[in-house]
């Protein structure tokens, strides 16, 4: 494209070739396809923006049937074709397309076939930038510079103050000396010492003729009078050749291999090693942490992770760094691992179309620090991107397991989906450390909270675990019972026998929906051994009559499992007396039993 | 003739009146013009934003009146007239600066558009003159230059203005200087508006101000434009060494030699605006350094030199408050950092991570070092030959620079670079004018006469190629000799402007 100042004049006097409506209809697209693109500008997959290109398209092929190209003249307030308005925006808004293309100085488009191709959608990137711009900011100059339209070329005129158009030539040009009263030899002296040294030099080399080997005195007169001859220069001394261009290519290459951004980064650590004023590196710091949010912000979270380790390397070999510097460049791994800061990360991360390498992630979440982790379990359960979870999952356990601490801590979290994370991460490292804050969640807890530290309890299942899981038979809710005693019964934990035989004996029993029943006489089965054997045997074989009363038929078939559960010759015997019961459920308890053996 | 109003006390105290009153002579001329130029641009803007009556206009006039008065008083005339693209006050040239070019090419463009050559004040204008002249020059009547002088001579004559009179405007066979002339105007327009641009950021981040990146950006663009339709004239601007303000100058400088050896090199337009952006701000991390240590004319302290050479990183520093809309200029970063380091990391300042220098940093410390060492300065009050500079770049290694692209910038510069003052074997005196097209001849520059054999001499003076052959095949003219124009009272950027 051409970027030079012109008045801005048309074709003056001149009828247009064909119908300006042709024209007008392509601005009116084009204009609403700019609207559009920046309504839906974080989804350019709307259906509403891409039909809107495919009319704009569609507009200008229409218009290319007549020609191959556009030229437009901008006014403040319209776009002119052959001095005829085409496209009026009488307000002088930021969205008014004339105005947008006058106040920055275009004066004349021209809109060449093939635009409405790639440039059409480089340049519809181009108009938010323009909306973000601030003053003294990009113009619509230089971001057409940059957008490098090959099909859309400009004019314009310079709206800065900024004139510039002439340089000043000394009071007197040619006039010598040039009169700002420095001394200055007289011109001519120049020559004349130039004729001597000529006569000299070529007394010299008569000289040389006569006497061979002497190069060197010739070579040195001539230097010393300054004297060039022309024959030394060899012009193809400075020619490149096929190597060095080679070499300049390569050098280009790498000069846009180059991470930039890492370069900076090594270069603000360096300035801060060297420099030992405070101000500097206070300073320093500041621009890390700028760096290091725009950095986040741009997805670049090797170089995060790379800033992150690298200021724990700078800090051992900085000298006489001062305590709160210190503490300040220490921090940022830990500004970082902050809930506000990492919620954005990983919000960012979550709603990205594309996620950043593994790698590039890992090494960044190897950088967390404990405060990380509730951060982290409340995303857990939320994320939506399927390969950002197990890359979560993998920091929390990597954490959860170098800081127990706040793992357990963790558990009291008043966020439920944390608290709830933090128990079952317990459970699954077997750490002992957090029975105490499980025993305060089964006594106070969500209910969800409290399924799940039985489980993580059980999992756990050191003693103090079970008996903190003991206390929670007596549960006033049903399924936390049930879950404890069949916890129990996996665990076999005996000191719970007690508590157990209590329940199976109470009348409360009788109440009991039949899972319950059926969990704790099995849990009883198999914690009482043969010493049960009585209780269970009169509940199975109970004769009833006149002063005694035979058992719910369900009750007797809990008590056929609970045998079952002890397996003993005792318990088989006691089994075998009841095969031939007359009720059904009895039987089939008992037969079961029998061919199953002890559970 | 009416004598010239007495001026009021507030008036009377305005730093362009307390100038006049302090010089005489020619002296005296300059500084009386300069204020008139820049009260009559400040008049009309003030007439376009406020009515005719609001006191700031109306001070404006009374200004206007008062300078023009004090002219007549002490000089017995006042006269502008306009031959080309200069100003003579009472036959005086005018001399432009830098900080109110703007104002004087304001004043051109409207004496220009309305066709004026010459105005006189033949007595002290009134207010009301003033309003009728300066109305009409701000809303001329006419589609051409013509038809406004017209216009402007019947408008005065009928509104009774006598203290001005008025001659048209007549163009000289300066003005039609071809296509040549229009690409040297325009790369003139483009230095001046490029050392502006680095002057207005530079001093802004001297300022803690954020800076006008977006100008710069532009800046660089028509440098990059520039340098690719014609990339002669604004080279041979560089020769100009305005020591003034060398700071702002220099960063132009070198930002156009690194462009056009960054051509050379077949970096691509967009390449060469990141070459070009970092060229630029290569010293600008000199805006914190003090002014004082920096224009020291004596040998620096330690402390001082350690200032000095602070600049590469504390320019890292002052480009984190120049930001684009989403980027931070970090190639820029890196050449301010890394244009002092020579290429086997020897120089200034030290670093530990720095395993290799950037390409463009290598370019830039390669053209920041021609245009300083050619440079006069305040503690290098004689600057080296360009051709010694180059020759000490090319053939002594601890200078750091890259060879290859030394011998790439002689290629661009030719041997004997443009500005160079030279003596040639017919005993004319001619300076450098852009190295030779014909890459065989870099040592065969195109150089304008500037003295005859006799020491009379040329200006402009005639551009002659040194590969032009007599009939007997012989070269008609070859350099025998460089020569220092300062010796001789040479001001060199008077044959490029």
């Amino acid at each position: 494209m051409t970027s030079v100042p012109v008045p801005d004049v048309g074709p003056q006097g001149l009828d247009p070739p064909f119908s300006p409506t042709l024209v007008e209809e392509m601005l009116g697209q084009l204009d609403r396809t700019i609207r559009a693109h920046l309504l839906y500008l974080n989804n350019h997959n709307n259906p509403s923006y891409t039909r809107s290109v495919e009319l704009a398209r569609a507009a200008f092929a229409a218009l290319w049937e007549q020609t191959d190209a556009i030229t437009l003249l901008v006014t403040d307030v319209a776009l002119l074709w052959y001095e005829r308005p085409v496209f009026q925006e009488p307000t002088k808004a930021s969205d008014s397309l004339p105005w947008m293309f006058f106040k920055d100085g275009l004066r004349e488009l021209t809109l060449q076939q093939g635009f409405e191709q790639q440039d059409l959608l480089d340049f519809l990137a181009i108009i938010p930038k323009l909306r973000r711009s601030q003053a003294n900011q990009d113009d619509i100059l230089t971001l057409l510079w940059e957008a490098e339209l090959t099909t859309l070329q400009y004019r314009y005129v310079e709206v800065s103050n900024v004139s510039g158009e002439s340089i000043e030539t000394s009071p007197n040009p040619g006039h010598w000396p040039k009169g700002d009263g420095t001394p200055a030899e007289d011109p001519k002296n120049a020559i004349i010492q130039a004729q001597q040294e000529v006569r000299a030099a070529a007394e010299v080399a008569a000289g040389e003729e006569d006497m061979q080997g002497e190069g060197t005195a010739a070579a040195e007169s001539k230097t010393r009078s300054g004297i060039v001859r022309m024959e030394d220069f060899d012009s193809t001394l400075y020619f490149l050749d096929p190597v060095e261009v080679e070499y300049l290519r390569q050098e280009t290459v790498r000069e846009y291999d180059v991470d930039l951004r890492r370069a900076v980064l090594d270069t603000l650590l360096d300035i801060f090693e060297f420099q030992l004023d405070p101000l500097v590196r206070s300073e320093v710091l500041v621009n890390l942490e700028a760096l290091m949010l725009h950095l986040l912000s741009a997805g670049q979270f090797s170089n995060v992770a790379y800033l992150l380790r690298e200021t724990m390397l700078t800090l051992e070999r900085a000298r006489e760094v001062q305590p709160e510097t210190r503490a300040r460049l220490a921090s940022l791994a830990a500004r970082l691992s902050e809930p506000g800061a990492l919620s954005q990360l990983l919000e960012a991360m979550d709603a990205a179309p594309t996620l950043p390498s593994p790698e590039d992630l890992n090494e960044l979440f190897v950088q967390l620090h404990a405060s990380a982790l509730s951060t982290i379990f409340a995303w857990l359960p939320r994320t939506q991107n399927a390969g950002l979870r197990p890359l979560l999952e993998g920091a929390a356990s990597r954490i959860a397991e170098s800081a127990t601490g706040e793992l357990v801590k963790l558990i009291s979290s008043p966020e439920i989906d944390v608290a709830l994370e933090a128990i079952r991460r317990c459970g699954a490292m077997r750490a002992a450390a957090g029975v105490p804050a499980m025993a305060r969640v089964l006594e106070q807890g969500e209910r969800e909270l409290r399924l799940a530290a039985i489980s993580s309890l059980s999992d756990i299942g050191s003693p103090g675990a079970l008996q903190v899981m003991e206390r929670a038979l007596q549960d006033g809710d049903r399924d936390i019972r049930v879950t404890v005693a069949r916890a129990l019964m996996s665990r076999q934990h005996r000191p719970a026998l007690p508590k157990v035989e209590t329940v199976v004996k109470g009348k409360g029993i009788r109440e009991t929906d039949r899972t319950e029943r059926l969990a704790f006489f099995e849990l009883y089965g198999t914690l009482c051994g043969d010493t049960g054997i009585p209780f269970l045997d009169g509940l199975l074989n109970a004769k009833g009559g006149l002063f005694a009363r035979k058992e719910d038929p369900e009750l007797r078939a809990c008590a056929a499992v609970a045998l079952s559960h002890i397996g003993s010759a005792g318990a088989k015997e006691s089994l075998r007396r009841a095969e031939g019961d007359k009720e059904v459920i009895v039987r089939n308890a008992v037969s079961r039993a029998l061919r199953g053996g002890a559970q | 003739m009416t004598t010239p109003p007495r001026a009021t006390a507030a008036l009377r105290s305005s730093v362009a009146m307390q100038a006049m009153s302090e010089v005489t002579g020619e002296a005296y001329v300059r500084v009386a013009s300069r204020a008139f130029i820049l009260a009559f641009y400040g008049t009309m803007r003030n007439l376009r934003l406020y009515p005719i009556e609001n006191a700031v206009v109306q001070q404006s006039l009374q200004e206007l009146s008062l300078i023009t008065g004090d002219l007549i008083a002490r000089e017995k005339e006042c006269e502008f007239r306009v031959a080309g693209e200069f100003i003579f006050v009472n036959s005086t040239r005018l001399r432009l600066d830098l900080d109110n070019y703007s104002s004087f090419s304001a004043l051109l463009a409207q004496f220009r558009q309305n066709g004026i050559g010459t105005l006189r004040a033949r007595t002290v204008p009134a207010t009301r003159d003033w309003t009728i002249l300066l109305g009409f020059v701000m809303n001329p009547q006419g589609s051409d230059a013509e038809q406004r002088y017209e216009a402007l001579s019947r408008r005065l004559e009928e509104t009774g203005v006598e203290a001005f009179e008025v001659a048209p405007l007549v163009e000289s066979d300066e003005d039609h200087g071809g296509p040549h002339m229009e690409a040297k105007e325009k790369a003139k327009r483009t230095y001046v508006r490029s050392v502006e641009a680095t002057k207005d950021v530079i001093n802004s981040i001297r300022m803690g101000q954020s800076a006008n990146i977006g100008k710069i950006k532009r800046v660089v663009q028509g440098i990059v434009d520039q340098i690719l339709a014609d990339e002669t004239s604004l080279v041979g601007l560089t020769a100009i060494r305005d020591y003034d303000d060398y700071t702002f100058t220099h960063s132009v400088n070198v930002c156009i030699f690194s462009i056009a050896l960054g051509r050379r090199l077949a970096l691509t337009r967009l390449q060469l605006y990141d070459l070009g952006m970092g060229a630029l701000f290569h010293d600008i991390g000199k805006s914190r350094v003090p002014l004082d240590i920096i224009n020291k004319v004596d040998v620096l302290t330690d402390d001082e030199w350690r200032m000095i050479a602070a600049h590469p990183w504390l320019g890292v520093l002052a480009l984190f408050s120049v930001r684009d809309q989403q980027e931070f200029p970090y190639r820029s970063m890196l050449v301010a950092f890394q244009h002092h380091m020579k290429r086997d990391l020897t120089g200034y300042p030290r670093s530990l991570r720095t395993k290799t220098l950037m390409f463009y940093a290598k370019i830039v410390a390669v053209a920041d070092g021609f245009d300083a060492a050619t440079s006069r300065r305040s503690y290098q009050t004689v600057p080296m030959a360009p051709s010694a500079v180059l020759q000490e770049m090319r053939d002594n290694s601890r200078r750091g620079m890259d060879p290859v692209i030394v011998k790439a910038f002689i290629n661009l510069l030719g041997i004997y670079p443009v500005g160079t003052f030279l003596v040639l074997d017919t005993f004319e005196l001619a300076i450098v004018h852009a190295a030779n097209p014909d890459p065989d001849m870099l040592s065969r520059p195109l150089v304008r006469i500037v003295s005859d054999e006799l020491g009379n001499v040329q200006y402009p003076g005639m551009v002659v190629d040194l590969t032009e052959r007599t009939d007997a095949g012989q070269f008609s003219r070859s350099i025998i000799k460089t020569a220092d124009p300062d010796r001789y009272g040479i001001r060199v950027g008077d044959y490029f402007v």
